[in-house]
Order: C-alpha cells, then sequence, then structure tokens
C-alpha cells in the first residue's frame, strides 16, 4: 500500500470499489470484500465486507483518533476530513463530542422486519424515466429498501424517503427545545407525531398496500399540545406516492374549532415561531424526492452518530453522559463513530420558494439511512447542519425485536448560532410511543374529520 | 383618577403573573391537561362618543342627542374597554375512548371602575329566558362561566360529543354563512379582538348532542355524516348593555328578548373528499339569533319628556326569534399550479326573518328568501426577497335578498337591499423566524363601507403574546347592518398582553 494520509482516503480516490478488488481480490459483484447486504441479511457483522481500515478510527487515522477520545473546539482538526462542515462549526463553537467503536450491525438503526424485506425484496424495484419509484410489476413498492445497494443518489434517496421511519405505522412524542446563541432556551413545544404508511406496509394488514389509499406515500399527523397558543393544532399531510407531487395540509385549528385545507407551498420558513427547523428539512429530506434533484457527489468513511446515544430514553443519564441527554442544552454531548462508507448525495431544490441552493445529505449505506445533512443558502455560505439520531427505543416492533427509532435532532442554524434541538419520549403526557399497532389506521387519526374528533381544544 | 386605578389592578396582576411565570407548560392533575391564558386587554377610542347612548327621541322636538344620554358624563370616553380574562381548558382523557373538555373562564371588567364616563351596566348581560344554561354567574364586573363542557366518545368511525359546546361549519372566515349553528356574543366584541382568532372567544356553546359516523367505501375518503340536536337550550345573539361602550341600541328604543325555550335546534351535513375537492352538504333549522324587533308600544312620558333615557325609553320593542332554515353547502380545491387553495360556500335561508314596518313601526314578522355565497381564495407569496412567505387570503361575499322588499328592515332596523357585496381581503407577514407577525384584515363593502384592523402580533418565548391592533371603521355608509360609519365610535387601538400556560 501507498503511505497515504487518511485525509485522502475515500472511496473514489483511493478505497475505491474497483480499488477493493484489486488489492483484495475478492467479491467480484458489489466490490466490496463481500456484498454488505448478505451479511446483514444474515445476522453477521459487516466486517467481513470492509477492509480493516475503514473498521477502526484508529487504524484509520493511524492512531490520531481513538474510541473514548473527546472531541471538541480544542481538537476538531482531527476530524476534519471525516466530519460533515456543519459537525466541524459546531466543535469549534463549544459542541463536545465522545468517539466511539463503530457499530457492526445495522439492526441497530433498523427494524429487522424491514432488513428481511429489503433482501427479500431486492432487485423488483425500477425507476421510471421520470426518476419514480416502482415495483417492477407496475404497481408501488412493496416494502423495504428498494435498492440494496444503491448506485445512484436518486436510489439512495428512494431507500430513505419511501417510509422514513421504517414502520407500518408509528405515534411518538417529542420536545424540540429552541436555543439562543447565548445558550438560553427561548422555547420549547411538544407535540406528537405519527407516520402512517399507506404502501410498502410489512407487519400491519392491509399488506402490502392500503387500497383505500394506494396513491399516497404515507400520512403525517402532528399534534401539539404546548405551547398554550398552540394547544391542540392538527397537521395531517398527505404524502403522494407520486415523487413529484407536493403533499396536501389540512390544519385542525383550535381557534377556528373546524379544519381547514391549506397550500403546502410555505416548506422553507420556519415551521413554528422560533423553531430552526423547515418543513422541508423534517426527516432530513421532507420534500418529495422528484422536486429535487440529486447527483452522488462522494462515498467514503465519515463520522455518524451512535446508536448509542439514547437521548431521553437513557435512564439516569447526567448532563456530562455522551448520550444526548435529556437536558435542553445548545451542544448536547453524544458519541459518534466511523461509518465506513457514506454516500455523499447533493440535492438542489426545484420548489418555488426555496432558500437553499444544496443540501448534502450523508448516506449511510449499512443502515440505508441519513443522519446528517449540510444545507447551504443561495449564495453558496454554509448555513444549516441537521443531525438525526437513531437508537433502540425498548420498545417492541410488534414483528418479534424490538423498535430502533429517533432518539434525538439537532436543527442547527450556523449562521445565527441557533439551535432546535428535539429530544424523544416513550411517554410524553398521554402520547405512548409505539410502532405497527393495529389502532393506527389512517381513518382514526390523519384524515379532516378523524383530527376533528380527536381535538383537545 | 379611576384610569389610573384601573390601570395599577392590570399592573398587579401582571407582576403577580410574571412572577410565577417560572413554569414552561401546563399542569397535569390525573388524567386532565390544564392549560390556558390570562389576558388584559386595553381598548381606547379615538374619535367620539358613543352616539347610541345618546340618541334620544322626542314626540316634540324629534330624534336628537341628549348628552350625556345613558353615560355618566357627556363626551369620547377614556375606554372602550379595560378587562382581565382568565380561561382555561381543561381535557381529560380517560382512556382511548373516553375523554372531556372544560373551559371556565373569568372575566374581570374594569373599564367603569376606570373610566368615569359611564354609569353602572352589566357587562355581559344575558337578557332572556333561559340563560341559566350559559352557566355564567357574577356581578357587574366580574363574571365566571363555564364556556365550554362536553364529554366525547369515540370508536371506531363513531363520534359523540354530548355538552355544552361550539360548533363550527364552513369554509369562510369571519364572515357567517355556514358557520351559524351557534349565536354569537358581541357584549365586549364589536371589534376588539384579533380579527385571526374568529369568533372563538363569542361563539356561543350550546347544548348539543354531536354524532359523526364516518361512513366506510372505497370511492369517496372521510366520508363522514354529522349529526347535531340541541333540545332547545336556546341563547340569541348578545348584544352590548346600553349604556356600555360598544352599545349599539339607540337609548330611545327598549328591546325585550322574546327567547322561546324549548325550541330544538336540528341539523347535519355530510363531508367527504373527491380529489381533489374536499366539500359539505349542510342542513339546520333552528330560532333566529337575532331577534327581529316588533312594536309593543310607546313610553308616551319617556317620548314626550325623554330626560332620562334609560329609566324611560320611547320606543319599546319585541325580539321575535322566528325558526329558519338554512341549508347550503361548501367546498375546497387545492390548486397546486398556483400555489392556492379555492374556497366556495353557499348558504339559502327560504324563510330569512324581516320586520315589516307601517309608517315607520316595525309591525310584524315577514320572510324573504336569502342567499349567501362566498369565494374565497387563500395564496401564500413571497413578497418581500429574504422574508417568509406573506399569508394573503380574499374573500368575496354576497348576499341575495329575494322578493318585496319596500318597508322591510333587518334585526338591526336597516333597510334591506337586494344585494349586498363584501369585499375581504387579509395578509400576515411572519418576521425574525416568526416570532411577530404583521397583520392587516381589510373589509370593504360596495355600499361605501370599510372596515381595516392592522396590526401586530409579538410571540415572546412560550408564555408571552402582545398584540397591538387598530381599528378603522367608516364610509358613508351607516346602516346598523354593515361595517361602515356606524361603528366608527370604536376607532382606535387595542392592546392586549397575554400570558399562557
Amino acid at each position: 500500500m501507498n503511505k497515504r494520509n487518511y485525509e485522502d482516503l475515500n472511496y473514489f480516490n483511493y478505497w475505491t470499489r474497483r480499488g477493493f478488488l484489486k488489492r483484495a481480490g475478492a467479491f467480484l459483484g458489489a466490490g466490496l470484500l463481500q456484498p454488505v447486504i448478505s451479511l446483514i441479511g444474515s445476522g453477521k457483522s459487516i466486517a467481513a465486507a470492509y477492509p480493516d481500515e475503514v473498521l477502526s478510527i484508529e487504524k484509520y487515522t493511524k492512531g490520531k483518533i481513538k474510541p473514548g477520545m473527546v472531541i471538541s473546539k480544542d481538537n476538531y482538526q482531527l476530524v476534519k476530513d471525516i466530519a460533515p462542515e456543519g459537525l466541524l462549526v459546531e466543535l469549534q463553537r463549544g459542541a463536545e463530542i465522545k468517539i466511539g467503536e463503530t457499530t457492526m450491525k445495522a439492526e441497530a438503526t433498523q427494524p429487522k422486519f424491514w432488513i428481511e424485506a429489503t433482501l427479500r425484496n431486492k432487485g423488483q424495484a425500477i425507476l421510471d424515466k421520470n426518476g419514480q419509484l416502482w415495483h417492477k410489476g407496475g404497481g408501488p413498492w412493496i416494502g423495504g429498501c428498494p435498492f440494496a445497494e444503491p448506485s445512484t443518489a436518486l436510489e439512495a434517496m428512494w431507500n430513505y424517503t419511501f417510509s422514513p421511519r421504517r414502520y407500518d405505522n408509528l405515534i411518538t412524542a417529542s420536545r424540540p427545545t429552541h436555543i439562543d446563541t447565548n445558550g438560553t432556551v427561548v422555547r420549547q413545544d411538544e407535540a406528537l407525531f405519527m407516520q402512517i404508511q399507506t404502501v410498502g406496509r410489512l407487519v400491519v394488514d392491509p399488506k402490502p398496500i392500503d387500497p383505500k389509499y394506494k396513491d399516497e406515500l404515507h400520512r403525517n399527523l402532528l399534534s401539539v399540545s404546548k405551547p398554550f397558543d398552540s394547544y391542540g393544532l392538527g397537521v395531517a399531510s398527505t404524502v403522494y406516492y407520486d415523487g413529484s407531487r407536493l403533499p396536501e395540509t389540512d390544519l385542525y385549528i383550535p381557534t377556528l374549532r373546524r379544519t381547514r385545507r391549506v397550500p403546502s407551498t410555505q416548506r422553507f420558513e420556519p415551521a413554528t415561531p422560533y423553531n430552526v427547523a423547515y418543513t422541508t428539512d423534517f426527516d432530513i429530506q421532507a420534500d418529495p424526492v422528484l422536486t429535487w434533484s440529486w447527483t452522488l457527489a462522494g462515498r467514503k468513511p465519515m463520522l455518524g452518530p451512535s446508536p448509542i446515544n439514547l437521548g431521553a430514553r437513557a435512564k439516569g443519564a447526567t448532563k456530562q453522559d455522551f448520550v444526548f441527554p435529556d437536558f435542553p442544552d445548545k451542544f448536547p454531548r453524544s458519541t459518534w463513530e466511523l461509518r465506513p462508507e457514506m454516500l455523499l448525495l447533493d440535492g438542489v431544490p426545484h420548489l418555488p420558494g426555496a432558500n437553499y441552493s444544496k443540501k448534502r445529505v450523508y448516506y449511510d449505506a449499512i443502515y440505508s439511512i441519513t443522519e446528517q445533512a449540510d444545507i447551504w443558502d443561495l449564495p453558496g455560505k454554509l448555513w444549516k447542519y441537521l443531525v438525526f439520531i437513531w437508537g433502540d427505543t425498548g420498545v417492541s416492533d410488534n414483528a418479534g425485536g424490538t423498535a430502533p427509532d429517533l432518539t434525538g435532532i439537532v436543527f442547527a442554524d450556523l449562521q445565527r448560532d441557533f439551535h432546535s434541538n428535539v429530544s424523544f419520549h416513550n411517554k410524553l403526557g398521554d402520547a405512548v410511543f409505539k410502532v405497527n399497532s393495529p389502532d393506527l389506521t389512517v381513518d382514526a387519526w390523519a384524515t379532516p374529520s378523524a383530527m376533528l374528533r380527536r381535538a383537545r381544544k | 383618577m379611576r384610569l389610573g386605578k384601573g390601570l395599577v389592578y392590570g399592573l398587579l396582576v401582571l407582576l403577580a403573573v410574571s412572577i410565577g411565570s417560572t413554569a414552561w407548560a401546563q399542569f397535569n392533575i390525573g388524567p386532565f391537561e390544564i392549560t390556558g391564558f390570562y389576558q388584559y386587554t386595553v381598548d381606547a377610542p379615538t374619535e367620539h362618543a358613543n352616539p347610541n347612548n345618546s340618541a334620544c327621541l322626542s314626540f316634540i322636538v324629534g330624534p336628537y342627542q341628549c348628552s350625556p344620554g345613558l353615560q355618566k358624563k357627556g363626551g369620547k370616553p377614556d375606554l372602550l374597554l379595560m378587562r382581565q380574562i382568565l380561561d382555561l381548558n381543561i381535557f381529560g382523557k380517560f382512556n382511548e375512548n373516553w375523554s372531556a373538555t372544560f373551559e371556565p373562564r373569568l372575566f374581570f371588567d374594569m373599564t367603569k371602575i376606570a373610566d368615569n364616563h359611564f354609569r353602572q351596566y352589566e357587562s355581559l348581560p344575558t337578557p332572556f329566558a333561559g340563560n341559566g344554561w350559559m352557566l355564567r354567574g357574577g356581578g357587574n364586573d366580574f363574571k365566571a362561566e363555564m364556556w365550554q363542557a362536553y364529554t366525547d366518545y369515540r370508536n371506531g368511525g363513531w363520534w359523540v360529543r354530548l355538552g355544552k359546546q361550539q360548533i363550527a361549519w364552513g369554509e369562510a372566515l369571519g364572515l357567517r354563512v355556514l358557520d351559524t349553528v351557534n349565536p354569537l356574543d358581541l357584549s365586549q366584541n364589536l371589534s376588539t379582538d384579533r380579527i385571526f382568532e374568529e369568533f372563538d372567544r363569542v361563539r356561543i356553546p350550546q347544548w348539543f348532542a354531536r354524532v359523526d359516523y364516518t361512513i366506510p367505501n372505497e370511492s369517496i375518503p372521510d366520508l363522514t355524516a354529522e349529526f347535531i340536536f340541541n333540545p332547545g337550550i336556546v341563547a340569541p345573539t348578545l348584544l352590548p348593555a346600553q349604556g356600555s361602550p360598544f352599545n349599539v341600541v339607540p337609548a330611545f328604543l327598549q328591546v325585550k328578548n322574546k327567547v322561546n325555550q324549548g325550541e330544538p335546534t336540528v341539523g347535519g351535513r355530510i363531508t367527504g373528499t373527491v380529489d381533489p375537492v374536499q366539500f359539505s352538504l349542510n342542513f339546520v333549522t333552528k330560532p333566529n339569533d337575532d331577534g327581529i324587533g316588533i312594536s309593543r308600544g310607546v313610553n308616551l312620558a319617556g317620548c314626550l319628556f325623554p330626560v332620562l333615557p334609560a329609566a324611560t325609553p320611547c320606543i319599546l320593542l319585541k325580539g321575535e326569534h322566528p325558526r329558519i332554515y338554512i341549508a347550503g353547502g361548501s367546498a375546497n380545491y387545492n390548486w397546486t399550479w398556483a400555489g392556492a387553495v379555492l374556497r366556495a360556500e353557499t348558504t339559502v335561508t327560504p324563510n330569512a326573518p324581516f320586520a315589516s314596518n307601517t309608517a315607520g313601526t316595525p309591525t310584524k314578522v315577514v320572510d324573504r328568501s336569502v342567499l349567501k355565497t362566498v369565494l374565497a381564495i387563500d395564496r401564500p407569496t413571497y413578497v418581500i426577497p429574504g422574508l417568509d412567505s406573506m399569508t394573503i387570503g380574499f374573500q368575496f361575499f354576497e348576499t341575495y335578498t329575494s322578493g318585496n322588499k319596500a318597508g322591510l328592515t333587518d334585526a338591526t332596523g336597516a333597510k334591506l337591499d337586494s344585494n349586498q357585496h363584501v369585499f375581504t381581503v387579509f395578509f400576515q407577514q411572519p418576521l425574525l423566524q416568526k416570532r411577530i407577525s404583521l397583520e392587516f384584515f381589510g373589509l370593504f363593502d360596495t355600499d361605501d363601507a370599510h372596515w381595516l384592523q392592522p396590526g401586530v402580533h409579538w410571540e415572546m418565548g412560550n408564555n408571552v403574546r402582545l398584540d397591538l391592533f387598530y381599528n378603522k371603521f367608516g364610509g358613508a355608509e351607516k346602516r346598523g347592518s354593515r361595517f361602515g360609519n356606524n361603528l366608527s365610535f370604536v376607532n382606535g387601538p387595542f392592546f392586549r398582553f397575554t400570558y399562557g400556560f
């Protein structure tokens, strides 16, 4: 091997899949030592698929970074070639992260039934000339990631956005905290969020498609309980299967005492007062896939949040613990690890009113999800950094396992140095986290009449 | 000075609230979530005294201004309203099927304490038989009431809500076409609330059984049938007391509301979606909210010597509330190409009541058909580069009254036109991450009447909200049923401080 600094290592100029082939002479098909997906499917460690150098941050950095080290403004330069630009800004401003070992199992952030469906349905997904996802039989996709080994940015985005939370349905309680540049909490919201998949259903009948809503991808419901003047506000979004069609939005507005359909074009402005998050930012990428154009800008090992960051679910955690603890801090401490294969997906929006010039989404090829994104404003200056952290909730997934899901989110406005940090809870008020539940149906929750009958005010 | 005394009361409450403002959020007691707000409102007139409080009529000299009339002191008052409200929302969820909601409110009207232009008056009058069902009690200044109290039962496609509740229908905002199930309490609210909040504070909750059933089917998503029934606990439109700042009944009149309890309100609607249109078909029959004033004679002493109109009004009327039937529907269409939602709403009332006048005296109630229609469009638009989009709403409203209208007057005593056309516009420009909203509401009647309400709404963190608005009514049109110069006495700014929890 040539002697090169680890900063230069990436899949395109060094650890290319072709390079793997040449060096290892191993698996011919996918270009890795072995196809990752088959290892994941058989419940094995992904270690056999990658060279040792990208499975150990210590080896990858020639010993400069070791598990257990804390990265802060004093030594952030150590990670400057394996961290998103936004993370580097956060570190320089006071964020502290601890380095952990690389997690070798995809099940750490993905439910097992989803991984099994990905394997079972491998090779059955196609994209039409417009980039729209279909099952090769002509209907909607039937579940699991459509592209087990994505080769383009669009395939990777479909893998994630088809069902961002992976479950047939999910209800979760969250508490967004908005923190100014001085670290002062300026507002705290509270909301129940629900996502009900209408196609690609794997656990709860009807499967794989709810025929009544076959033209949709999923319905989302946000029911706000704080602050007081938003109490009872309901927002139901119908996300269409057609990746070029904007969602429909219905509101239940307590002061109007009725539901109201509203345009869904206000996607690039704060979702609520003080909020760093825009509608487009939810789930890292909430706009329909085909309303943006996507290119694969790179493929390399990079830092990603560890699944040991359990957030509010980390029992007994203190403010000092690196688990994204549930304290209203500007920079909650968290643990990060080297992810062996990160796809850098550059997206450009084509929606009216878009004030982003580019979003770089970091797609973890092992988890098949995105947990980070950098966002640039129209003049091309870095604007926002998003982190979506996944971990085990400890709650049954009603499919034989426990349910990994979001444990925390950071929406950072880097230009204003303002944060909206979101904690997730298994129980908050009367909202209880659950997934794949027969009770969580579109008709019972996510229609105008359902919002009306569930109104708290 | 009394104004200073009132301000001191208000400031003391503000101080108490801010001292106790460490909690971010609502309280939880057992299965109940308690949230709510305290609000302090000051509304000051800038133009002139309310002419209705000094409108006298003498058989000798005719109509004239008898200042101070119903006021204690003549001239423009210092205040229209100085009020404190505590409004709680208590929601209890017992299980997935059952929940209950209570909304108690406490009012303290300090207007007449702070402004010595006024005599004592009832701040929240309920001058009708059966008013006990409003669950409202207290003195002239302080009132406590159970504004809403209902229980919900949900099971599958069924939903039943029983109790004292608001029921709001339709697409139009601020203009009541389909939203006519409940009457309005206008005692303190002719213009002094943010129009964006519509009728929430004034739509009088009534005792209803509301039963909804979502009908399973494959072709019309969310197809839902609703049935509403009030067994006859009737409340009419509530007007400000005579002599109060917002009084709309001339001093020489005395109207006695004749509200017959036991007359049920029955109605229903069908709602659903036929992509891309959401629709509703509605029907309701009920006693008319507004009293149609019919003469019950004159008070001769009051007409000859109108020295003290409060005690001796000249003309006596009884407010009739005949049964009406309203049928209508609404639809909206998501015009994705334009990024807009189009709305339409219409009703026909075949027997809308009016007063028939003989020699200027309303003698009997007659029916006419009235057709109301609203067309509206909402479109967020990026108006100012670099800012969030501006919410823009536009509504066109037409009222058509059929048949012979000679000698007919409406509930306000105003003569009728065949057609009335009104346009409304609403703009809301958020600033500073939506912490501040610049708002403008404009209502324009083509008969030359207008109501303008510019203002600022400021959200400060979780708990504090500040509002500063200004009302401006004007134009040549002076009929009581219009939003014109007849209401110019309420022109002026209003300020609201709200602390929520």
